[in-house]
Parts: C-alpha cells; structure tokens; sequence
C-alpha cells in the first residue's frame, strides 16, 4: 500500500518555470493520469517523483518516507521511459532481471519472478530473444516487465505509447489498465492524449504552465471543468458568456432561460460551458428557440456529425449522431436548443 | 512504371560501376600495386650499391625469425596494443568524452575545436612538445622538483613511457572526435533506466555505457591499434632504440643500411600478422546478446 503526497515542488529551469507549486495526493493503489500540453512540466514531475531531477523546493513523501533525501536507485520506483529505455546488450530474460541483480536477490527467486511477469505480459517464448529484435509492442511489455520486477512501490510510465500505431495503443493501453488493477500497484501516466486519460485513469491530473489546473475522476473534469483552460482543453467545449440576474440567463441579448439548476444561485457575467452533444440542431427557423445561426463547416468522423454554427460572430460547436434526423448543409440556417440552464458554468469567471 | 523500364536504373547502375571503377582503379595504382611490389622485393637479395638485385631468396625472411626481429615484433604489437587501448578506452576518449558531451553547448564547441586543432597539429610537432615538456631543463620534471615532489629531477625521455605518451596524445584527438557524435546522441533514458533499477549512479557507465559502446570501441580500439602501428616520428623521438617499433626498424633497414629486401620481407610479415591479429579480434568480438 502506497500513497504519494507531493507538497509545494517546483522547479526552473534556467529562467524558464517548470512546475510552480505542485501539490497533489495519490492514494495507494490509484491510476493517476498527469494530462497536459507539450512543455506543461508533467514529464518533469514524473522525473522528480523518480528522483531522476531534483525539485527546487516542495517535499515528496512516499509512504511517510521522504523521497528527497533518498537517491533514485535506492527509491523504489520503477519506471518505463517514454523512449522505452531497454538494455540493447541484453537479453529480454536479462532486461527484466536487471533491476533484481542490483539489489541482490537471489538467483532462484530472480529466475521464478522473471517467470512469472514473461507469463504476466505474454511473453513466454522470448526470454532469450534479443531486445533488438522484437516489435514495438513486445518491446514495451518488456519495459512493463523490467518496471514491475522490483514490485515496485510506485510504477511511473512517461508517454509510453505514443510511438505506436492506435489499434496497438488501444490494446496495450487496456493490458496496461488489467495489469495495474491486477497487480493494485499505484501507477502514474504521463500522457498528452485526453483519450488516453479518459479511458486509463481512476483520476486525471490536469497540468498547465506547471500548475495543477484540476485534479479529479475523468468524469468530473469531463462534466465539470473548474478553469477555462480546462473547459478548452478536455474535449470541444463551447464557452457562452451569459448575464444572469434574478430573473433571466441572457447571452448576446438572447433569452436563455431563468436561472434554475446549476446556475440559479449565480449573478453577473458568467461562463457557460455547453458541450457540443448537449445541444439539438434544428434544420429550419424556429421561432420558439432561441439561438439560430448559419451552417459554416460540416464534416462526418465516424458515427458522428460534426458542425460550426456562426452564432452573431461566434462558433458553436455541435455534435450528433450521424443517424440523426437532422441533416444540414454548409450554409443553412439552422436553430440550436438546449436546456441551458443545466449547463455548466465556470466558477471564479 | 519501374526504374529499370524508364531508364533511370541502367543510368544509376552505369554511374555506380564507372564510380566504382574509379574507387577499384586508385587502390589498384595505389595500394595493390605497391603492395605487390613489395611482396616481389621481398624476395630479391640485397645489394647496397642499388637496393636490391633481382633474384629469388628466403633469406630475408629467415632473418626475420631470429630473436632480435622476433622480439622487435612482440615490443611493437605490445606499445600500439596498449597505447590503442589507453587512448581509446581507459583513460581519455571515452571517459573525456562523456564528460565533454554533458557540458553546455558553448563548452563542447570548445573542445571540439580545440580536438581539432590537436588533430591537425603535425607529428613532429607533438613530438617536439612532449620532448620539451619532459626534458630535465624545462618540463615537467623541473616543476615537480620545483614543487619539491622530485629530490634529483631528470629528463623523461626518450623512454617506454614518454613513447606511449607521445602515441596516446596522436590517437586521443582522433577517437575522441568519432565518439563525440555517437555520445552526444546516445539515449540518455538508458542510463537513467538503469538508475531507477537500483543501479548507483558511479556504476552506470560500467554496467550500461561501456557495454552498449563495446563493438564501437573494440573496432576503434582495432583502428587505433592499425593507425599506432605505423607511428614512425614518436618511437624515434620519445622512446630509447631499445624500445623502437618495428616501423623504425623497416625505415632503418630499407634506407638506412640500404637493404630494400629485408625491409620489405618485415613489412610483409607485419602485415601478415596485424591482418591475423584483427581477423581474431573481430572473431572473438561478434556482437553476441547476452
């Protein structure tokens, strides 16, 4: 059982600012999801959790052990790289046992431990086969492997999969979801795939200029974004900002409603986040509704239909079912519905 | 529509065979040629007022297996094969290299260039300078017993050592100058792997860098060992007659004493054996996994 509690850690580099003051707690057994941008410090907390940078200030306790006093070799951590890092001079069987000769176990509990994550990751049958020689997705079993060999207290894993192909990713990612829960090991993913996140995580760690902006389950940051960066940054959100008083939620001079349900106790200018599923598009002008607008892209992504809809000068995004009775072309002038005052609103904007 | 079908393959094949043609034509005239000049000399009898008069003769050779060539051959291959390796793996390049490679980009670009320099430094002039800086008047010796580490300072050179030095300090600019790009560019993530797994920084490089590096510097290592074999400047200057190359002895024979067939049967039988000694290196170092 192994909680991690990461408490003010920042650090620059040079003038540049990678994590600000980052604190976090991570339960024992929890899939941990760090989500952000290129360059949002989430490989560079990864790298202090493993001891591999040290942080400029804050303090790291795993287990109520302090991790800045204890050097990476000596933290038990493992970790697979985003590179993937394998031995190239060794054996799959000696990739995995690495870690376990360093510290010393014995031959025979090293060959059965082996034995058992080959059997763990599917790899019986390599064991003597050349690193060198195996495919991507072997390759990253092996990495998987050598990680879990020291039963680690924490498994950290920095954009693992972002080589591979996406049916590939696809399977790994749920062999990588089974194994974790298998195996209850409290692991962190380091990701800037939103998809990603959503489908791994118990809870997803959402990064920006190395500030935590959200921390919470995939539905929660998914429903209930708390920052505007946020809203834009899981999924296409379309972000209205409405006046609400006592008596009405206005947007751009159009009705939207009282305020009732999550927006009834707010007042003054506010943003709405509406997610494009929320919304029903109308082929023809419909006077009892209150947002109509014209047609300016259109495309099919699989099951589903997606449009922009020029609103008085802004975008609104909208999403359906390709199977909707609703067919429009770029061009028309349609009308948008929606029970706004459900919607959610940003708090603090 | 393939390549051979619009033309392009014959033009492309008819490019690569004149280029290789060419390539064949100069290691002909300029390698293969003298070579086998050579070989022929190797066999005539000596003669000091013309090199050399045409005949057939295994005299040279039987000549080269008495003890004083034998012993001559096992100096050489000794100092090149140790001063291959110093130069290569134990002391400077690779160590050097992976601490220049860590420096800022600003610092690198110093050494590189500096590397360069040395490169392009003759060897007479390295001889020169390490034959100062080892001298009793003005060298090293006179500032250790300056500091008071040396009661009776002497000169350094010529000895075995200060030969070694002078070969090391040839081969260093070179091997550094190949391993600079391949340790710059290696993959960081591997070292770092091998951390996380329990491994102490100060044993990473001997359990993850060196073996990973290994064919690279076991064929530099051979190179080296090749290029040293040839040094005829520093064994001259630096070393005493006692520990002189096999090289010198080749040069003293063929144009000191004027005996073109005995230095050529000594060039031939060196070459026999470091061809030898690099077909076993290369055996016994295939690229096995393990």
């Amino acid at each position: 059982m192994s909680e991690l509690i990461l408490s003010g850690v920042g650090k620059r580099f040079g003038k540049t600012v990678a994590l600000a003051d980052v604190s976090l707690q991570i339960q024992s057994g929890e899939f941990i999801c760090l989500l952000g941008s290129s360059g949002c410090g989430k490989t560079t907390l990864l790298r202090i959790i493993a001891g591999l940078e040290q942080c400029d200030h804050g303090e790291l306790h795993l287990d109520g052990v302090a991790l800045s006093k204890l050097a990476s070799h000596k933290r038990n951590i493992g970790m697979v790289f985003q590179s993937l890092a394998l031995f190239p001079h060794l054996n799959v069987s000696r990739n995995i046992s690495y870690g376990l000769k360093m510290r010393g176990v014995s031959a025979e509990t090293t060959n059965a431990r082996v034995a058992e994550l080959l059997e763990l990751t599917g790899l019986d049958g390599f064991e003597n086969r050349s690193v060198v020689s195996l495919s991507g997705g072997q390759k990253q079993r092996v990495a998987i492997a050598r990680a879990l060999a020291l039963e680690p207290q924490l498994f950290l894993m920095d954009e693992p999969f972002s080589a591979l192909d996406a049916g590939l990713r696809d399977h790994l990612q749920q062999e990588v979801k089974k194994l974790q829960r298998q195996l209850a090991v409290t692991t962190i993913f380091v990701t800037h795939d939103q998809s990603e996140a959503m489908s791994l995580a118990d809870r997803i760690v959402i990064l920006n200029n190395g500030n935590i902006e959200q921390a919470g389950t995939p539905k929660e940051v998914y429903q209930r974004p708390l920052t505007r960066f946020v809203a834009e940054f899981i999924g296409s959100n379309n972000l209205l900002d409405v006046d609400i008083d006592e008596n009405s939620v206005m947007y751009k001079n159009h009705y939207l409603g009282s305020p009732q349900g999550s927006v009834e106790n707010l007042r003054g200018r506010q943003t709405l986040v509406v997610r494009p599923e929320a919304m029903k598009l109308h082929a023809r002008h419909d006077a009892s509704q209150v947002l109509h607008g014209t047609v300016t892209m259109q495309r099919t992504v699989g099951a589903l239909v997606e449009c922009d809809i020029d609103v008085d000068g802004q975008v609104i995004k909208h999403t359906a079912l390709q199977n909707s009775d609703t067919e429009v072309s770029i061009g028309d002038s349609v009308t948008l519905s929606c029970d706004w005052t459900e919607q959610w609103c940003l708090p603090g904007e | 529509m393939t390549g051979r079908s619009n033309g392009a393959y014959p033009v492309n094949s008819f490019v690569v065979r004149i280029l290789g043609l060419t390539a064949f034509g100069i290691l002909s005239v300029f390698f293969l040629l003298p070579l086998a000049y050579m070989v022929v000399v190797s066999f005539y009898k000596a003669d000091p007022m013309a090199f050399y008069q045409v005949a057939f003769t295994w005299e040279n050779y039987q000549k080269y297996f008495s003890s004083f060539y034998l012993n001559v051959t096992l100096r050489t291959l000794w100092s090149t094969a140790l001063s291959a390796v110093v130069v290569v793996v134990v002391v400077l390049a690779f160590t050097a290299m992976l601490t220049i490679v860590e420096l800022s980009r600003k610092w690198q670009l110093f050494w590189v260039i500096l590397l360069l320099s040395m490169m392009c430094l003759s060897e007479v002039i390295v001889g020169f300078s390490w034959l100062i800086l080892l001298s009793e008047s003005a060298g090293i010796p006179r500032l250790l017993g300056a500091l008071g580490f040396w009661d009776d300072p002497r000169s350094l050179s010529p000895s075995f050592g200060a030969m070694i030095i002078g070969l090391v300090t040839l081969g260093f600019s070179v091997v550094s100058l190949v391993l600079y790009p391949q340790l710059a560019g290696r993959d960081k993530s591997v070292e770092e792997a091998a951390r996380t797994l329990g491994t102490p920084p100060y044993l990473v490089p001997f359990y993850v860098t060196l073996p990973i590096f290994r064919q690279s510097l076991i064929a530099l290592t051979l190179t080296m060992f090749v290029y040293l074999l040839g040094v005829f400047v520093m064994p001259v200057m630096l070393g005493r007659p006692s520990d002189w190359t096999m090289t010198v002895m080749i040069s003293d024979k063929a144009l000191g004493d004027a005996n073109l067939p005995l230095g050529a049967a000594l060039a031939v039988v060196m070459l026999i054996i470091t061809g030898a000694l690099l077909l076993l290196s290369l055996y016994l170092s295939r690229k096995r996994t393990v």
